[in-house]
């Protein structure tokens, strides 16, 4: 192990094919990958909280053609800019972040055809990774699975923002650490047919740890939207507090917003606390506006993009904050 | 300038105003007071065109023009201005998007050229002295988290940038401290010109003696039972309303 870190510290970050990294760091490799997908299936979780819909495959084998990717961050490893990285078809993806590196990735899903990827990720004690995922309104399907294994005082986020077409995301972090905290955010703007369903799973199993969700649906049309979320607290995890909240925006008689969540709470000192709330937009605040001049349909945009800021506001880097805004905008603004 | 002929408006199927009269010119202001429940800020809804009231009978010209067949947000352009007893909290929207929709729609309907940032920001920063209101708060999403007096400073800075021709003000004095009261007195006062008009809709003197009425009206069951002077305010504050509501009820 210890050549292999020796030579990657050297080397800084490294972004390679599972092929060629498995090839240079063969310890480290061999340590990491597809241990989260093994994981995954003794604990019978694909069964019980994934497959509910027949309309996404829910295996994790990805076609041949697919991309597979390290991304490997060596100890105390940090970036001021945030890595950007396009989607186009099936991935494979493993990142792992070392002792105190402290990491902001972008992901931009550009799917050129139907899309599967299933990414892990490793957090070391006191590494902190920040990322922020964008889904545009495309044709082609996107299923997107992400599992996070968290360590000892590590940070994680994640921010999704979905503008619609049909997208599957399922994101599942454990926290094997304590001190760890997790932050598990979204954003749908979903119209027309679009059905986008958000699969969350937070694990707490060491005590001192804490999550907090928070995943808010603009809905109009027939759009198709869901929410499950399940928090699982080990018995013995003391002193954790878990909060998940999901609120909903109706734009529309006839869209269908479904959210679900499970709590499997098995230790007694715990805070948690979920809610969900469906409603339309203010009628207060739509007539406060109109009684400054603000047309109907401007005033609805104003509340629908106020509505999403406070998780577009997660995003720590200015420039991506501004551009997803900017983009969410646009969409509402086409809805 | 406003001309209210015997309005009549119910809502959820209960007749709230009974035949309203008024009438006000430019360059003045009038008080309506009345106890609780009378139909002050009904009135002022009905005005404004919020839809849960529907008027039953009677007419409301502005400027000349039907103000009870514009859709809300014209009446507002024609330069109706409604300060609310209770103005709305919008999260996420900044007090600088808010303002700069409601001016650049403004100008359109008046054909005016839109303003550019510049000139925006240059006179968001004036308008906010009239009511020293700090950029900590035009800064802000609209009113959220603003405690009740910064929430009426915030109506009266609106009102600046606005520059409405009739201002109709529910309570703007109520949950002020003495400086914010003042402060948001002599704001309206400095707004008043010669061509626009406001009323006033409060139940104590205290407000009226920065913002001096022409006219005082008294609200009661949906009509204006009694119309004085600047002199009726300062008998209400004293009498209290039972000696008009007890002539009105023997009628
Ligand atoms: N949805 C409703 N259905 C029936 N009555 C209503 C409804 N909404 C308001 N009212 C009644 O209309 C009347 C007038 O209310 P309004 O708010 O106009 O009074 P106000 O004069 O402004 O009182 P205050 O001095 O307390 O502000 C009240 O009696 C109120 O209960
Ligand atoms: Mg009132």
């Amino acid at each position: 192990m210890n050549n292999d870190r020796k030579k990657t510290d050297r080397n800084g970050m490294q972004c390679l094919t599972f092929d060629e990294f498995g090839r240079r760091y063969p310890e480290i490799f061999g340590r990491y990958a597809s241990r989260l997908l093994e994981e995954d299936a003794r604990d019978g979780l694909s069964d019980n909280v994934y497959d509910r819909r027949p309309s996404f495959r829910a295996d994790f084998t990805l076609p041949d053609t697919a991309d597979r990717k390290v991304l490997y961050f060596p100890r105390a490893w940090k970036n001021d800019t945030v890595l950007s990285f396009e989607i186009s078809r099936s991935q494979r993806m493993l990142i792992v972040l070392e002792k105190q590196a402290a990491v902001n990735l972008n992901f931009r899903f550009v799917p050129t055809t139907e899309t599967a990827r299933v990414c892990e990720i490793f957090l070391d004690p006191d590494s902190s990774l920040e990322i922020s995922e964008q889904h545009p309104d495309t044709p082609f399907s996107v299923t997107n699975t992400v599992f996070v294994q968290q360590g000892t005082a590590s940070r994680f986020q994640n921010t999704v923002v979905s503008l619609g077409g049909k997208a599957l995301n399922r994101h599942k972090v454990v926290q094997t650490g304590s001190g760890a905290e997790s932050h598990l955010y979204g954003i749908t703007i979903a119209g027309g047919s679009d059905r986008v369903e958000h699969h969350t799973v937070m694990q707490h199993k060491i005590p001192h740890g804490n999550s907090f969700e928070h995943y808010k649906t603009v809905a109009t049309g027939n759009a198709v939207v869901d929410f499950f979320g399940q928090i699982y607290v080990a018995p013995d995890a003391q002193q954790i507090e878990a909060y998940q909240q999901n609120n909903n925006i109706l734009l529309s008689d006839t869209v269908q917003v479904t959210a679900k969540p499970q709590l499997e709470i098995y230790a007694d000192d715990v805070k948690c606390s979920h809610g969900a709330t469906f409603g339309q937009l203010d009628e207060n605040a739509l007539y406060y506006m109109r009684q400054r001049g603000i047309l109907p349909i401007q005033a609805q945009k104003l509340l629908t993009g106020g509505f999403v800021t406070d998780l577009t506001g997660k995003i720590s880097d200015r420039k991506l904050r501004e551009e997803v805004f900017q983009e969410l905008t646009e969409r509402i603004n086409r809805l | 300038m406003l001309e209210v002929k015997n309005l009549h408006a119910e809502v959820d199927g209960e007749e709230i105003l009974k035949g309203i009269n008024l009438t006000v010119r430019a360059g003045e202001v009038h008080a309506i007071m009345g106890p609780n429940g009378s139909g002050k800020s009904t009135f002022a809804s009905v005005l404004a065109g919020k839809d849960k009231y529907t008027v039953t009978q009677g007419e409301v010209r502005f400027n000349g023009k039907n103000l009870l067949e514009m859709p809300i947000e014209q009446r507002a352009w024609e330069g109706l201005f409604l300060g609310f007893q209770y103005p709305v909290e919008i999260p996420g929207v900044s007090m600088a998007n808010f303002l700069k929709e409601a001016i650049g729609e403004q100008r359109k309907y008046k054909g005016l050229p839109a303003l550019s940032s510049a000139e925006f920001l240059k006179m968001m920063k004036e308008k906010s002295k009239i009511v020293e209101i700090g950029s900590n708060l035009t800064s802000r999403s609209v009113n959220e988290g603003f405690s009740g007096g910064e929430k009426k400073r915030n109506e009266i800075f609106q009102m600046a940038m606005l520059d409405p021709i009739l201002s109709v003000l529910d309570e703007t004095d109520s949950g002020l401290d003495i400086d914010a009261l003042r402060i948001v007195a002599t704001g309206v006062t400095h707004l008043k010109t010669a061509q626009n008009a406001t009323i006033v809709i409060t139940h104590y003197q205290r407000l009226l003696d920065y913002i001096v009425p022409d006219y005082v009206h008294v609200l009661y069951k949906g009509r204006i039972i009694h119309s004085a002077g600047k002199e009726l305010a300062l008998e209400l504050e004293k009498r209290g309303y039972d000696w008009l509501i007890k002539d009105y009820d023997d009628e």
